[in-house]
C-alpha cells in the first residue's frame, strides 16, 4: 500500500479533499496535542488550541505553498499560537520586572484547577521536576527544547518553524540544555530523588 | 578543541556537528576525561527528558475540529454567499421595520405625555391666540424641525421637472 506523503494529501487539501485532511488530522493530532499540552500545560486549552491551528491550517490551504514542509509549516502555526497564549496568560498575571510572578515563582502559563489536579495525579516526580524546568526557560528556548527533544526535529527544522538561523538554533539549545543540566542535576546523576 | 568549548561538545552529543568537526571532537573525548564526563552529562539528560509525559487527545478532538471547519463554512457562506445575501437583506428589511415601529412608538408616547401643551401638537384642536405666542418646549421644537425638513423634501420630489417627462401609466 501506498502511504500518500503530507505533501501530497495538503495539495489534495488544498483541491477540497476533505478525506485528505481528514488523513493529516490523523496524523498530527497526537504529536500536536502533546506539544501544545508542553508549551502551555493546561489540557483543555491545549487541545482548544491544536484545533485551532488545524482549523487555521484548514483555512489557509490555498496559500499552503509545496515548497516549504508540511510540518514545518505545521508547527510554525502552532508555534505562533502557543506563543500568543503564553503571552495573553502572562498579560493577566502581575508580574515583577524580572519576568517572575510577584509571589516568586515563575510564572505559570494557566491555572486551570481541574486540569492541575488531573495532572497531579497522572504526574510522577520527575516528570513534574522536568516540566517545571522546562517550563521556567524563556519561551524561544522553550519551543526549541520542546521541538528538538520530543517533537524530534532537526534543527535545520527548528530553525525554520521559529524563523530564526540555524546557529541561532544551535545556540537556543545548548543554553537551555545547560541551564536543564544544572537545574536537574539529580535527575541526570543517576535518578535518585 | 578547548575543554572549555562546551557548546561544541553539546552539539557533538547531539550530532549537530559537520563529520569534520566531530572528528576533531571525537578525538579529544578519547584523551579527556573530564569532557567525557560532561559529554556523559549531556547524554543523561536527553535520557532523564523522557520521564516528561504528556497527554493524548480526548476521542472527540476530530469531531470538534469538524465542528469548528464546519461553523467557519458556514460563516463564511452566509457572508459571502447568495443565501447569506437573501438573509441580509431580510435581516436589514426586519431592522428598519423594528426601528419605524420604534420611533412610531416613541413618537406616541411623545405626544401623550404633553398633553397639557397638546394645544400645539394636534392641528384639529383649535389654537387659541394667547398659546400660540407661547414658546414652543425644546423637544416639541426640534419635532416640527424634522416634519418640515419631510416637507421640504416631498416639495422637491413633488416638483422634480425631470419625473414630470416620464411617461405616464395611463399615455397612450
Amino acid at each position: 500500500m501506498v502511504v500518500d506523503s503530507d505533501l501530497d494529501l495538503m495539495l489534495r487539501v488544498r483541491q477540497g479533499d476533505a478525506a485528505s485532511f481528514d488523513e493529516l488530522l490523523r496524523r498530527y493530532r497526537l504529536p500536536l496535542v502533546k506539544y501544545f499540552c508542553r508549551m502551555v500545560r493546561d489540557q483543555a486549552l491545549a487541545e482548544d488550541l491544536a484545533q485551532e491551528a488545524f482549523l487555521r491550517v484548514y483555512k489557509a490551504r490555498h496559500r499552503y505553498r509545496p515548497d516549504a514542509r508540511f510540518t514545518t509549516w505545521l508547527y510554525r502555526i502552532a508555534t505562533n499560537l502557543a506563543f500568543n497564549a503564553i503571552r495573553d496568560a502572562r498579560g493577566r498575571r502581575p508580574q515583577g520586572g524580572d519576568g517572575r510572578a510577584e509571589d516568586g515563582e515563575m510564572p505559570r502559563e494557566f491555572v486551570d484547577p481541574k486540569a492541575s489536579i488531573e495532572q497531579a495525579l497522572i504526574e510522577t516526580e520527575r516528570g513534574r521536576m522536568i516540566r517545571e524546568a522546562i517550563e521556567a526557560l524563556p519561551e524561544n528556548q522553550r519551543a526549541a527544547v520542546i521541538l528538538h527533544k520530543y517533537q524530534e526535529m532537526d534543527y535545520r527544522q527548528i530553525a525554520a518553524v521559529l524563523k530564526v538561523s540555524e546557529s541561532a538554533v544551535k545556540s537556543l539549545l545548548f543554553r537551555a540544555y545547560e541551564t536543564l543540566r544544572v537545574r536537574l542535576e539529580p535527575l541526570v546523576r543517576g535518578g535518585q530523588l | 578543541m578547548k575543554c572549555n568549548d562546551r557548546e561544541k561538545l553539546f552539539l557533538y552529543v547531539h550530532q549537530m556537528l559537520q563529520s569534520d568537526e566531530a572528528e576533531v571532537v571525537r578525538r579529544h573525548l578519547a584523551g579527556c576525561a573530564d569532557c567525557a564526563r560532561l559529554a556523559n552529562k549531556y547524554r543523561g539528560l536527553d535520557a532523564a527528558l523522557d520521564d516528561w509525559s504528556a497527554i493524548e487527545p480526548s476521542p472527540w478532538f476530530d469531531a470538534k475540529v469538524r465542528a469548528r471547519i464546519a461553523a467557519s463554512d458556514q460563516k463564511k457562506r452566509g457572508l459571502f454567499g447568495f443565501g447569506g445575501v437573501r438573509a441580509l437583506a431580510a435581516g436589514m428589511a426586519a431592522l428598519a421595520l423594528i426601528v419605524a415601529l420604534v420611533v412610531v412608538f416613541s413618537h406616541r408616547g411623545v405626544v401623550e405625555n404633553q398633553q397639557p401643551v397638546a394645544v400645539t401638537a394636534s392641528p384639529h384642536q383649535p389654537v387659541s391666540a394667547e398659546a400660540a405666542r407661547q414658546p414652543l418646549p425644546a423637544e416639541e421644537q426640534l419635532r416640527m424641525d424634522e416634519n418640515l425638513r419631510v416637507l421640504e423634501d416631498y416639495e422637491v420630489v413633488a416638483n422634480f421637472d425631470a419625473l414630470s417627462e416620464l411617461p405616464q401609466a395611463n399615455d397612450d
